[in-house]
C-alpha cells in the first residue's frame, strides 16, 4: 500500500488499529459481497487475458444457437461463438475502458479542483462554472455528442467517458479540499515555507484520499454502465470487438428466439455494477467512521 | 542592529476609503537571545501581529509600515522571497498542537519537510537531523519512532513535535502564539523550560504571545501590552510589573486571578475566606469599525477625561525603554 493510503486507513481506524480496520470490514456486509463481485470481476478479466474456453472470434455456424450444455457452459449466440468467451472478453473490456476513463476523469479532475481551493478568487469561479458547464449536461448525452463529433470507436468513448468524469472529480476534489485548506495545520506548513504546490500534494491530498477512493469505486461502475451503454448504441465498442452493451444489442431481436443472449450479458453489468457500488458504499463506511455512526 | 523591528505596522481591511484598522502603528523591536512578550486580551491584535511578521495575513487585509527582520523589508518582500525565509529563517509555534500536526502524515516526515525543502537534503539525511531535532525536545526515536502518527502522541508530545518542526532549520526569530494555552498547567511549565532552552542555545530571537502574565513574568525580557491593535505600554518586563504606568496593564494586572490574600484576608478568619469574585475590566474592546478618534480605551477607563476622547495618546518615554500611551501620566509614570 502507498504510504498515503495507509495514512488516511490509519487516521480512520485512530488508535484502535489493524484490529479494529478488520472487524469493521467484516462486519460490513455490502463491503464483504461488493469485495467478492468486485474481485471476482477483476479476476475473470484477468483470466480472459490468458485463457477463455474457446477463441472469442471463432464463428461455426452449424453449432449456433445452443442452449446451457457441458460444452458450452452458457450457450452459444447467432452465430455458433461460445457465450462464456464472449462474457469473459467483454468483461476485460469493461475493465479497460473504465480504468483509463477514470484514469482521465482523476487525472484531469483532481488537479484542477486541487488548483481552485488552492488559488481561490478569479480562477476557482472560472474553473468552476466551467464544471457547472459540463454537469448540466446529462453524463451518456455527453458522451453521445462527443462519439458522434469524433466518429465512434472504443478509443472515442473511453475519451467521452473520461471528460464527463472530469467534473466529478473537480468538484469532489475542490470542495473537500477547502475544509483542508482551513485547518491549522495547513498555516503550520505556510509558516514552514511551503508554497501552494506543495501544501496542495504533501498535506491536502493525503487528507482526502479516503473520499477520492470512494468515488473511484463508484465512478467505476458508471463507468462500465456507460460503456454499455455507448455500445448498445453502437457508438462504443466496434465489432467484432467483444463487449457487454453490443452483445445486448444483437441479442435485441432474437429475444424470444434465445432469450439467454440477453440475459447473461444484462447480469454480468448488472452484477458488476451492483458489486462496484456496494464494494464503495462498504469502504466509505470504514474509512470514515463519523459517516457510519451518523447513520 | 535589531534581529527584527516593526515601525508604523497597520493592518487594515474592507475599502481603501472606509477601511477598519486591526494594527495602528505597531512598534516593537527584538534582538537576537531576546524573549519579548506580548500581552492582551483576545481581540487586541497579538495574533495578527504574527501573522503580519510570516506575511500569512488573511486574504483581504493589508499591511503597511515596515517589518526589518535583519534590515530586510518583509512587507515588500515578494512571495517566493517569504517562502523561502518561513520556515528557515523564522518559524512559529501555534496554540493547537491537535491541529497544528497533519493528521495523516507521520511526524518524522513532518519534522523532515523543511529541511527537505530549505536545506535540500536528501531523505535519508533529512531523517537523520530530525531524529536529531526530535531528540532535542525530549522525543528520543527509541521510544517514539519517526512513523508515529500524531494520534498516538498526547498533547504536550504533540507540541514538542511543533517546537521540533519549527526548530529544525535553526531560525533566527521564533514566533510563539499561545504555545501553552491548550496545554494543561503541568505540562505548560516544562514546554516553556524547553522553548526557553532551545531559545538559548540557538542564540535566537523570541517573541512569545500569551495573555498568561506569569509566564510573561517568567520568560520574557521585555513586554508590549497591546490593546485594540495598539502597543499601549512597552518595556523590560521588571520595568513595566513595577510600575503598571498604563490604566490598561493595571486592569491586566487587576483581573490576574490569585491565591493572594487580598481583601479577602481583610475580612477576618483564614477559613471562612468568603469567594472573591474575579476583579475584571468593565465593557469589552472597542470594535474595529468604530474605534474612537483618540484613545481606544477611553470607554473603560477609570481615568479617562475629556480629551482623552478627542485626541491620540502618543508612546511617551518613562525610563530606559519603558514607556506607555497615556495622556494622563505624569513624567514619574503616575497617572493623575
Amino acid at each position: 500500500m502507498p504510504p498515503s493510503i495507509r495514512a488516511c486507513v490509519m487516521a480512520a481506524v485512530m488508535s484502535d488499529g489493524l484490529a479494529e480496520l478488520r472487524r469493521s470490514a467484516l462486519g460490513s456486509r455490502s463491503f464483504m459481497i461488493g469485495g467478492v463481485l468486485t474481485l471476482s470481476f477483476i479476476a475473470i478479466a484477468l483470466a480472459a487475458l490468458i485463457w477463455t474456453p474457446y477463441p472469442v472470434d471463432e464463428i461455426v455456424v452449424p453449432r449456433r444457437f445452443q442452449g446451457i450444455s457441458a460444452a458450452h457452459w452458457l450457450g452459444t449466440d447467432q452465430f455458433g461463438r461460445d457465450l462464456v468467451s464472449l462474457l469473459m472478453a467483454g468483461a476485460v473490456n469493461s475493465v479497460v475502458v473504465a480504468i483509463v476513463a477514470v484514469g482521465l476523469g482523476l487525472g484531469i479532475g483532481v488537479p484542477l479542483g486541487a488548483l481552485a481551493a488552492a488559488r481561490q478568487g478569479w480562477l476557482d469561479e472560472v474553473l468552476m462554472r466551467a464544471n457547472d458547464f459540463a454537469f448540466a449536461f446529462p453524463a451518456l448525452l455527453s458522451a453521445v455528442m462527443i462519439t458522434a463529433l469524433a466518429g465512434p470507436g472504443a478509443v472515442n468513448s473511453i475519451i467521452a467517458i473520461g471528460i464527463f468524469n472530469i467534473p466529478v472529480f473537480a468538484r469532489l476534489t475542490r470542495g473537500a479540499a477547502l475544509v483542508i485548506w482551513k485547518r491549522e495545520f495547513i498555516l503550520a506548513a505556510r509558516v514552514a515555507g511551503k508554497g501552494p504546490l506543495r501544501i496542495s500534494i504533501e498535506h491536502v491530498l493525503p487528507n482526502i484520499a479516503s473520499l477520492l477512493i470512494v468515488q473511484i469505486t463508484i465512478q467505476f461502475a458508471l463507468a462500465i454502465l456507460a460503456e454499455a451503454g455507448l455500445s448498445y448504441l453502437g457508438l462504443g465498442t466496434q465489432p467484432p470487438q467483444p463487449s457487454w452493451g453490443k452483445m445486448l444489442n444483437e441479442a435485441q431481436t432474437l429475444m424470444f428466439l434465445a432469450p439467454q443472449l440477453a440475459i447473461f450479458p444484462g447480469a454480468a453489468i448488472a452484477l458488476s455494477v451492483l458489486g462496484l457500488n456496494l464494494f464503495g458504499d462498504g469502504l466509505r463506511d470504514i474509512l470514515d467512521p463519523r459517516l457510519r455512526r451518523e447513520r | 542592529m535589531a534581529l527584527l523591528s516593526i515601525e508604523n505596522l497597520c493592518v487594515e481591511t474592507g475599502d481603501p476609503e472606509a477601511a477598519y484598522r486591526l494594527l495602528d502603528g505597531v512598534n516593537l523591536s527584538l534582538s537576537r537571545g531576546e524573549c519579548l512578550g506580548l500581552v492582551g486580551e483576545s481581540g487586541c491584535g497579538k495574533s495578527m501581529t504574527a501573522l503580519a511578521i510570516m506575511g500569512l495575513l488573511p486574504r483581504g487585509m493589508r499591511a503597511r509600515g515596515r517589518i526589518l527582520l535583519d534590515g530586510e523589508d518583509l512587507i515588500t518582500a515578494g512571495e517566493e522571497r517569504l517562502c523561502a525565509l518561513r520556515g528557515r529563517k523564522v518559524a512559529m509555534v501555534f496554540q493547537e498542537p491537535m491541529t497544528a500536526l497533519n493528521p495523516v502524515v507521520p511526524i518524522g516526515r513532518q519534522v523532515a519537510e523543511g529541511l527537505r525543502l530549505h536545506l535540500g537534503l536528501t531523505r535519508h539525511e533529512a531523517e537523520q537531523r530530525a531524529a536529531h531535532s526530535l531528540g532535542r525536545v525530549g522525543l528520543s526515536t527509541d521510544r517514539f519512532p519517526l512513523s508515529l502518527f500524531p494520534h498516538q502522541l498526547s498533547g504536550g508530545q504533540r507540541q514538542r513535535v511543533v517546537i521540533a518542526m519549527a526548530l529544525t532549520c535553526g531560525p533566527e526569530l521564533l514566533v510563539a502564539d499561545e504555545p501553552t494555552t491548550a496545554l494543561d498547567v503541568t505540562v505548560q511549565a516544562q514546554i516553556l523550560d524547553l522553548i526557553d532552552e532551545i531559545v538559548e542555545e540557538y542564540g535566537m530571537g523570541l517573541i512569545l504571545i500569551t495573555h498568561d502574565l506569569g509566564i510573561v513574568a517568567q520568560s520574557t525580557d521585555s513586554m508590549a501590552v497591546m490593546y485594540a491593535g495598539r502597543v499601549v505600554e512597552e518595556g523590560p518586563t521588571a520595568e513595566v510589573f513595577a510600575q503598571m504606568a498604563h490604566p490598561y496593564t493595571r486592569g491586566l494586572f487587576a483581573a490576574m486571578p490569585s491565591h493572594a490574600t487580598g481583601s479577602g484576608a481583610a475580612t477576618g478568619s483564614r477559613t471562612e475566606t468568603p469567594r472573591q469574585r474575579l476583579v475584571t475590566i468593565p465593557g469589552r474592546v472597542a470594535d474595529a469599525s468604530f474605534r474612537p478618534e483618540g484613545c481606544p480605551f477611553v470607554s473603560r477607563c477609570g481615568f479617562a477625561t475629556d480629551h482623552c476622547s478627542s485626541e491620540k495618546p502618543l508612546m511617551r518615554a518613562l525610563a530606559q525603554g519603558h514607556g506607555a500611551a497615556c495622556l494622563n501620566l505624569s513624567p514619574e509614570g503616575d497617572v493623575r
